[in-house]
């Protein structure tokens, strides 16, 4: 090769390189005109959906005197009912229904510490009617908790079988305070330690239910 | 929701007024005088909140015999019984005492031999009426 012809060679190398830069440069320019200018689509509901959640609510009522009417002097052996309608109110089914006895004295007694001596309950659901004078129920009685000590009550709340709380709906209970029978000799006149004589409690019923089992709904 | 139980218990005392808040058993002695040492006379005094069907008694006469009797009328401390007939109490086993709270019975010990009465009564209650 000569000379001439290798100079000639860069020359055309030169002007190649040149005009790969122009058509890059104008490709960028080209791109980001197109950027600029892209479409965009939606779609969406003209009407908006309404979406509300439930309520679980559990409401608990007396039936006449029901948990504020005072028991007094009860004796070994006594058993005293007193009635409460419980509703689910809300508009959840609900289930796990349970029911806990706190006695709020401060110094709790015998009467709600010891499963043997002290106090015990019953709940009796009445579909129908509860006659509070008799204690008898117009209908189908159920027993929903059968004796069992405030003492344990009191620690771990009962499971009450009612497999569904359903929304709207209310349950006549009959609840009923027992003092168990048993002897307990007091003499001349001095109580015996431990004795479940002349005690008082304050007892404080709650129920409690969870929502009904979660559903996935494709329709 | 309040709950309370009621008492039962009852008390011997020398009168029914000193029974309420009395504890423990009661000394009891006869009276002044030849025949009348032989009596000793008492109250046992319901002090509970609840009715009982039945107490039992118990007497430390110290090795005297001893007869706990009751009187369908009225003792008389000294005349006995009057208006009435004397019925013997059992001792160590339940029977009918004061049943309605803060119901008295007037009892009296009696010394079968005519010594002076000295004994201490002690009153026990089970169980309240059903």
């Amino acid at each position: 090769m000569s000379a001439r012809h290798a100079v000639a060679l860069r020359q055309v190398a030169k002007v190649r390189l040149l005009g790969a830069g122009v058509v890059a440069t104008t490709g960028l320019a080209l791109t980001g005109a197109g950027v600029m200018a892209g479409l965009n689509a939606q779609a969406s509901n003209p009407q908006a959906e309404s979406v509300t959640a439930g309520t679980l609510k559990l409401e608990m009522t007396s039936r006449g005197a029901g948990f504020t009417s005072a028991v007094d002097g009860l004796a070994p052996g006594d058993a005293v009912s007193r009635y409460v309608d419980l509703g689910n109110t809300g508009s959840l089914d609900g289930k796990n229904l349970t029911l806990g006895v706190a006695d709020k004295t401060p110094t709790p007694s015998v009467l709600t510490t010891d499963a043997s001596k002290g106090l015990h309950v019953t709940v009796t659901e009445c579909v129908g009617s509860w006659s509070m004078a008799t204690g008898t129920c117009a209908g189908t009685a159920t027993t929903l908790l059968a004796d069992t000590a405030v003492s344990t009550l009191s620690t771990t709340a009962a499971a009450l079988p009612t497999p569904v709380m359903t929304a709207g709906k209310s349950h006549a209970l009959q609840i009923t305070v027992k003092l168990p029978d048993q002897t307990e000799t007091t003499k001349d006149g001095a109580l015996p330690a431990n004795t479940v004589q002349g005690q008082t409690a304050s007892l404080a019923w709650t129920f409690t239910m969870t929502q009904r089992d979660a559903k996935a709904t494709g329709a | 929701m309040p709950v309370s139980t009621g008492t039962w218990k009852a008390v011997a005392a020398s009168s029914p007024g000193d029974a309420p808040g009395r504890t423990g058993p009661l000394w009891v002695t006869g009276g002044s005088g030849d025949d009348r040492s032989r009596y000793a006379y008492f109250w046992v005094v319901n002090t509970g909140s609840l009715p009982v069907d039945s107490v039992t008694y118990s007497v430390d006469a110290f090795g005297e015999d001893i007869t706990l009797q009751a009187c369908s009328g009225t003792w008389n401390t000294r005349d006995g019984c009057t208006g009435g007939t004397i019925t013997t109490v059992p001792i160590d086993r339940a029977t009918s005492g004061p049943r309605a709270p803060r119901q008295a019975v007037h009892l009296r010990l009696s010394s079968r031999y005519g010594t002076r009465t000295a004994a201490r009564v002690s009153v026990s209650v089970d169980r309240p009426a059903p």
